[in-house]
Formats: structure tokens, C-alpha cells, sequence
């Protein structure tokens, strides 16, 4: 058997498994987004309507911009912050002394936690008359007594964000403290030798060796936090108004409570598209071949 | 033609001769047919876990060896029941025969799922003016009738009467009495609120209570020609009043804005609100040993209304329909048939083993055992069905018509939007819904 056969015969069930369960449905999506098709009006696909749904959602549906600006502001801030605040956890725990492992292994836990878990318990802990973060936060700040987070577009995006900041650091902390081991330490010490302080060797020095795992860190979270659902669904339904309504939330809504799957698919679409860039650049930096 | 002695006499015979002829049709036990002409038929029901289909589960053993057809009962959680139909639907299965439903999930499963029950009702000669409109129109549709009320629910306003007594007033008559009333109790009661609402937009529960102002402020959701219209005069001095308890008034919770319903009846039955209007399935709770409150202290009538209108209630319906692809059709009616009898629902009713509230028939809501047995409040209720003439429109539609509504309640009372921007948005939307189809 030549070397080309077997590679194929070996390749093969794997082929077939990746077409089944994500080329097929991408394709069918794709083709269902040209479609008009509302299960309140049958069960089977409707007529070919072209653009008709894309135009909907970028020229007739109100929802649709203020959900693209409200993803855009969830990513934006939920990225930055969860990775300011894992290189932060990365730089502690690599430095921590005693009871190192410990606290390792106490601070992934969030991670194990499970996102729909976590939204249920923020939301009851957010409460403002039993919560134990909103008394805790009203008994720090008294003006912020009796304060309804889920009753403010500005704090319930914080909430959210910060429950997800508060999930996601644990996990992308391990990721940075990966990348910061592979940095050599004569660097720094040469740096240091040469009069550097700790804030000029950490930007000069250890920053642009830790950028490769560190754009990656930030394009797969970029790819996460576009995806939130579970947190939505279980702590803010997507509420005040639309104000935490992300691309993928709406997506889901349109199409399982309102059963339009065509528009459905579009936005959709419209959201792996957007996926689809992202992991592009993730994939050109992490299997770029060495200069 | 004259009505002679011979022809009186012929026309008795003819009557007597078609009814012994017709026999067979009649039922020695109400709806079921004798003679077990379906026996050996299996028949599964989905349904939503609730105290009363696991008290008609019970029923399912005597049904059993009345006609000899087995019934299966799959329970699935409230949350997950939605997504389940629409499987099922989408998938054109036939795993269950019988299926609840709740009122707005209907119309989408019309034709696709469920299947018209007017002939059954026909020949099984179902009266069907022991319902109550609002509790029948759940499964009406232009195509025929796609089920039988089973599970619905009334509005009342639940109170605190020993809070009342103390402070020396009587429970608000008109939805401005409430404001007075609220502010009174927390100025004598520090750490209880005046009433609480669920405010939160989460699945439309913010509109439970909207609907009633809309109603009774003159306004509707459509008009005849089915034109969104609830941003007229009327929707906004409803939504106005509606949100006036927490924006104006403050007598609501902290956390009422994003309150659902089952926070704010939490709230209520921990003892930290005055007032609260809400289904009438919560008088179970007052015998739940959790609950804080007894059932002494607490008082319950109609929903507030406008001035010298009558009391309105939003009734949540469910309807048990028969899967059009059911291969077992006439076991699945003839259970159906059986399980909605007035008496089945009145058996429950006055069983002390059994605490489901819930009635859908005039005659059990009038019924003297009934209302003895839950203090009156079945003919309360009846009192509200009889003067509710709105109910939610029966169209597709109307699913992301909620969704706009809700989003526009919620700006409100989160102060995002003002009350004639959010409607007015919400109005095109609903307009933009429509003109799709």
C-alpha cells in the first residue's frame, strides 16, 4: 500500500467526521440564511429569498445594531480585562513563595466551574436585598446600597463582564505563566545589570517575548467572549432593554423563541464571519513557521 | 299541517327507536365509550411537571380498566418544555399522542404540530360554554379549535390583611388606591415594601401585570385590523400608572426592576411586601412550612382597575392538543375526552390529598365545595373572568411582538428610554413583525 493510500485510508474517518458534524451544518445554515423559513408558518424551508434577511439585519432591524454595539463593547472590555487581569495572576503565581501548588490549584477553580452555574450564583449574589456581593459592596460603598445591577445597562454589562473576567483569568493566568517561563532570565538579569527597573524590564524585556502567547491568548478569548451564552441566558436574559444582548444570544432567540430560522441564520452568519477572521489571524500566529 | 293523534304518536316512536339505536354513543361514565373499542392502544401524553398532571397521572389506572388504554405520562421541566415541542415539531414525530401547551407557544404549533379537535368535539357532543372565553380562546384558532383548557390561570391581588388592619385601611380598589395604600404600610412598617411587581423583562413576565393597565385604561394591543395600536393615549397613561409604584411612587423592592415573577412572590411570602398581584396557584404556598407568612395574614380579591371600570385578569392558559400525527387518534381523544370532564377536575378540586388550585370549568369555579375549600377564591376568580373581555392575540406573530414589548417595558422602568419613545419603538417593530408575516 503506497504511503498516499494509507494517508488517506488513515485520514479518512476523521475527514468524514469534521464534514458531518461542521462542514455539513455550516453549509446548511449558509443556505438556510438565503431562505425565508418560519416555523410558525410550516416546518419546511421556505422560498429562495436572496439577501432578503441580510438586509433585514443590517437596514431594517433596530435590534440588530444595538446588538452588534453591545457585543462590540462586551468583547472589547471582556478581553482586556480578562487578560490584564491573567498576566497579573501570571506574574503572582510565578512569583508566590510558600503554598504555591495550593494556591494554583484554588485559583483554576473558577474555571471549573460551569458558565451557567456561574451566572445563576452571580445573579442571586448580586441581589440587592440578600445578595452577598451587593451587601458587601453597599456595606464598602453605602451609596450603592439597595442598587439593582441587573436594573442598569451600565452595571449589569459590568456584572456580566465580571463574572465572565472572573471565569476566563484563572484559565488564560496558566496560559501567560506558560509563556513566561519560556522567557530566558539572562535577559532580564542583563536588563537589570544595565540599570533597568522592574517596570522598564517588564515592558521592554519581558512584554514583546511574551507578545506571540500573548496575541493568541487575546485572539481565542476574542473568540470566547463572542460566543457567550450561558451567563446571558442564567443571569441577565440579555436585559435591561437589549442592553446585554450579545450577537450569539440574539441569534438563539430569533430563532428558538421566535422560530424565524432564516433571519436566524443570517445573523448567525454574520457572527461566524466575524469568528471566522479571528481564528484565521490565531491560526497565521500560532502555526507561523520561525523567521 | 295539522298535528294529529297518529302522527304525535308516530314521531314518539321514531324518537324512542333512534334512541335505542343511538345507545351505543351514550357513555356510562362521562367520556368514555362503552364496549372498550380502543382496548390494547397505548397513548403518550407530554406534559409539564405540575401537581395537576401528576394528579391526572393517578387517573390513568382507572381510565386503564375503563376502556383499556394505556397512558404514559413524560413530564419535562417548564424551561426546557418550549425547545422540546419544537423538536418534536420540527422533527414531525409521533413519540407523544397528547401534548400541553402553553397559550403563546400555541400558535406556531398549529397545523405543524397539533391538529384540529372540532370534529371530536362534535361528535362527542362537548359543551364547549363550560370554559371560560379567556381560558378557551388559548387553543382557538381560524383553522378550527386545536385543544381543551387544562391548566390556566387567574390573576389576583394577594395582600397582607393583618398589615392592613393595623394600619386601619382596606385593601385598594383602584390601581391609584395602591400608590396611598403602599406608601402608608412601609411608613408604619419599616423593611416591608408597599407591593412588588415583577418588573424584569426575562420570557415577557413584565407585561403580566402591564396587560391589566392596558385593559383597563382603554387600551389594546391591536386594533380590529390587527394594527399594533399599544402606544396609543391609553398605552402610555397605562405603562405611566404601571411603573409609577416604582419610578414615582417608590413603595416597590430594591430589586423589583429586575424582578421575575417568581422573585416577587418570594418576595411577598417572605414576608417583605404588602401586596402583590399574581396567579392564583400561589395559595399553595401558604401551607408550605418555608413560608413566612400564615395563611391568617393574608387576604386576597380581585386585581385593582381604573376607576369605575371592572377588575381585568391576564390569564396564562394551557391546552392539552392531539399531535396531528398521532397513528393512535381516537384512544388520544378518547382519553382527552375523559381527562377534561368537569368531574375529573372537580374530583381533584375537593381531594384534601391534593393541593393543585387550578380549575378551568364555570362549574367548578362556582362550585360551594370548591370555594369552601380555598376560602372563595375560585369564585373570585370567576368573578374577574366574567368581566375580562381582552385576552392576547392568537397569532405567530406575537412571540417577538412580546420580546419588543418587554424590551420597551424594561427602558422604561430602567429609565432608558422615555414611555412614548419606547412604545413608539416598540409599535414600529411590532408593525415591521407584521407586515412580514
Amino acid at each position: 500500500m503506497g504511503h498516499k493510500r494509507l494517508a488517506a485510508i488513515l485520514l479518512g474517518p476523521a475527514f468524514l467526521l469534521v464534514a458531518f458534524t461542521t462542514v455539513y451544518p455550516l453549509l446548511t445554515s449558509f443556505w438556510t440564511s438565503f431562505h425565508e423559513f418560519n416555523l410558525t408558518r410550516g416546518i419546511e424551508m421556505g422560498p429562495f429569498i436572496g439577501l432578503e434577511n441580510y438586509n433585514e439585519a443590517f437596514n431594517y432591524d433596530p435590534n440588530f445594531w444595538t446588538v452588534m454595539r453591545v457585543t462590540a463593547k462586551f468583547v472589547l472590555l471582556d478581553v482586556s480585562l480578562t487578560i490584564l487581569a491573567a498576566l497579573g495572576l501570571a506574574l503572582f503565581l510565578l512569583r508566590a513563595g510558600f503554598g504555591k501548588s495550593i494556591l494554583r490549584t484554588v485559583i483554576i477553580l473558577p474555571f471549573a466551574m460551569s458558565p451557567a452555574l456561574i451566572g445563576i450564583s452571580w445573579r442571586f449574589m448580586l441581589n440587592p436585598e440578600y445578595g452577598a456581593f451587593a451587601r458587601s459592596i453597599g456595606a464598602v460603598f453605602p451609596f450603592m446600597v439597595d442598587v439593582d445591577y441587573f436594573a442598569s445597562p451600565g452595571l449589569a454589562m459590568a456584572a456580566l463582564i465580571s463574572s465572565d473576567v472572573w471565569h476566563w483569568a484563572p484559565y488564560f493566568a496558566f496560559m501567560l505563566m506558560g509563556g513566561l517561563s519560556g522567557i530566558p532570565p539572562e535577559t532580564q538579569e542583563a536588563a537589570r545589570i544595565d540599570g533597568a527597573g522592574n517596570w522598564r524590564v517588564f515592558r521592554d524585556i519581558t512584554l514583546p517575548q511574551l507578545m506571540p502567547v500573548l496575541v493568541v491568548a487575546i485572539i481565542l478569548k476574542s473568540v470566547f467572549a463572542l460566543k457567550v451564552f450561558d451567563a446571558i441566558v442564567t443571569m441577565t436574559a440579555g436585559g435591561p432593554g437589549r442592553e446585554t444582548t450579545t450577537l450569539g444570544f440574539f441569534a438563539y432567540h430569533i430563532g428558538f423563541r421566535d422560530y424565524h430560522f432564516g433571519y436566524a441564520a443570517a445573523v448567525a452568519y454574520v457572527l461566524t464571519v466575524i469568528m471566522f477572521l479571528l481564528s484565521l489571524v490565531y491560526m497565521r500566529i500560532a502555526f507561523r513557521r520561525p523567521s | 299541517m295539522s298535528l294529529t293523534r297518529r302522527r304525535l304518536l308516530g314521531t314518539g316512536a321514531a324518537i324512542a327507536v333512534a334512541g335505542i339505536l343511538g345507545a351505543p354513543l351514550r357513555r356510562a361514565y362521562a367520556g368514555v365509550t362503552p364496549g372498550k373499542p380502543f382496548d390494547g392502544q397505548e397513548v403518550n401524553v407530554l406534559s409539564v411537571q405540575a401537581t395537576q398532571f401528576a394528579a391526572h397521572e393517578k387517573r390513568v389506572a382507572e381510565f386503564l380498566e375503563l376502556t383499556g388504554i394505556k397512558v404514559n405520562y413524560i413530564y419535562v421541566p417548564f424551561v426546557a418544555l418550549r425547545e422540546r415541542l419544537t423538536a418534536e415539531m420540527v422533527g414531525a414525530s409521533d413519540d407523544f399522542d397528547i401534548a400541553t401547551v402553553m397559550d403563546v407557544w400555541v400558535p406556531p404549533l398549529v397545523d405543524n404540530y397539533l391538529a384540529p379537535i372540532d370534529s371530536m368535539v362534535a361528535e362527542r357532543g362537548i359543551d364547549l360554554s363550560r370554559y371560560p372565553d379567556p381560558f378557551l380562546n388559548a387553543g382557538k384558532f381560524p383553522g378550527g379549535l386545536y385543544g381543551l383548557p387544562v391548566r390556566c390561570h387567574v390573576q389576583l391581588f394577594w395582600y397582607r390583611k393583618d398589615l392592613f388592619e393595623a394600619a386601619g385601611i382596606n385593601p385598594p380598589e383602584t390601581w391609584e388606591e395602591v400608590s396611598t395604600a403602599g406608601r402608608i404600610i412601609m411608613d408604619a412598617n419599616p423593611g416591608i415594601d408597599g407591593i412588588t411587581i415583577p418588573y424584569g423583562q426575562r420570557d415577557g413576565q413584565n407585561l403580566m401585570v402591564w396587560y391589566n393597565f392596558l385593559w383597563g385604561a382603554g387600551g389594546d394591543i391591536f386594533d380590529a385590523d390587527m394594527n399594533p395600536v399599544f402606544n396609543s393615549e391609553a398605552g402610555i397613561k397605562a405603562t405611566e400608572d404601571f411603573t409609577k409604584y416604582i419610578l414615582v411612587d417608590h413603595i416597590t423592592p430594591a430589586g423589583a426592576a429586575s424582578f421575575n415573577e417568581a422573585d416577587s412572590t418570594t418576595h411577598f411570602f417572605q414576608g417583605h411586601a404588602a401586596m402583590v398581584p399574581v396567579w392564583w396557584h400561589v395559595y399553595n404556598r401558604l401551607s408550605l412550612p418555608d413560608t413566612a407568612i400564615t395563611r391568617e395574614q393574608v387576604g386576597f380579591k380581585v386585581l385593582p382597575h381604573y376607576e369605575g371600570k371592572g377588575s381585568t385578569t391576564y390569564t396564562n392558559a394551557w391546552v392539552y392538543g392531539i399531535n396531528g400525527r398521532t397513528a393512535v387518534r381516537a384512544a388520544a381523544e378518547e382519553f382527552l375526552d375523559f381527562i377534561t370532564q368537569p368531574e375529573v377536575e372537580r374530583a381533584i378540586l375537593v381531594d384534601p390529598n391534593e393541593h393543585d388550585v387550578v380549575c378551568v370549568h364555570w362549574s367548578n369555579l362556582r362550585d360551594p365545595e370548591v370555594n369552601a375549600r380555598f376560602d372563595g377564591m375560585h369564585a373570585l376568580a370567576a368573578d374577574a373572568l366574567a368581566t375580562t373581555t381582552n385576552s392576547i392575540p392568537n397569532i405567530p406573530q406575537f412571540l417577538p411582538i412580546v420580546d419588543a414589548l418587554a424590551a420597551a417595558v424594561s427602558d422604561v422602568v430602567t429609565g432608558a428610554q422615555t414611555i412614548p419613545n419606547a412604545l413608539n419603538g416598540a409599535q414600529s417593530q411590532a408593525a415591521r413583525i407584521m407586515s412580514r408575516g
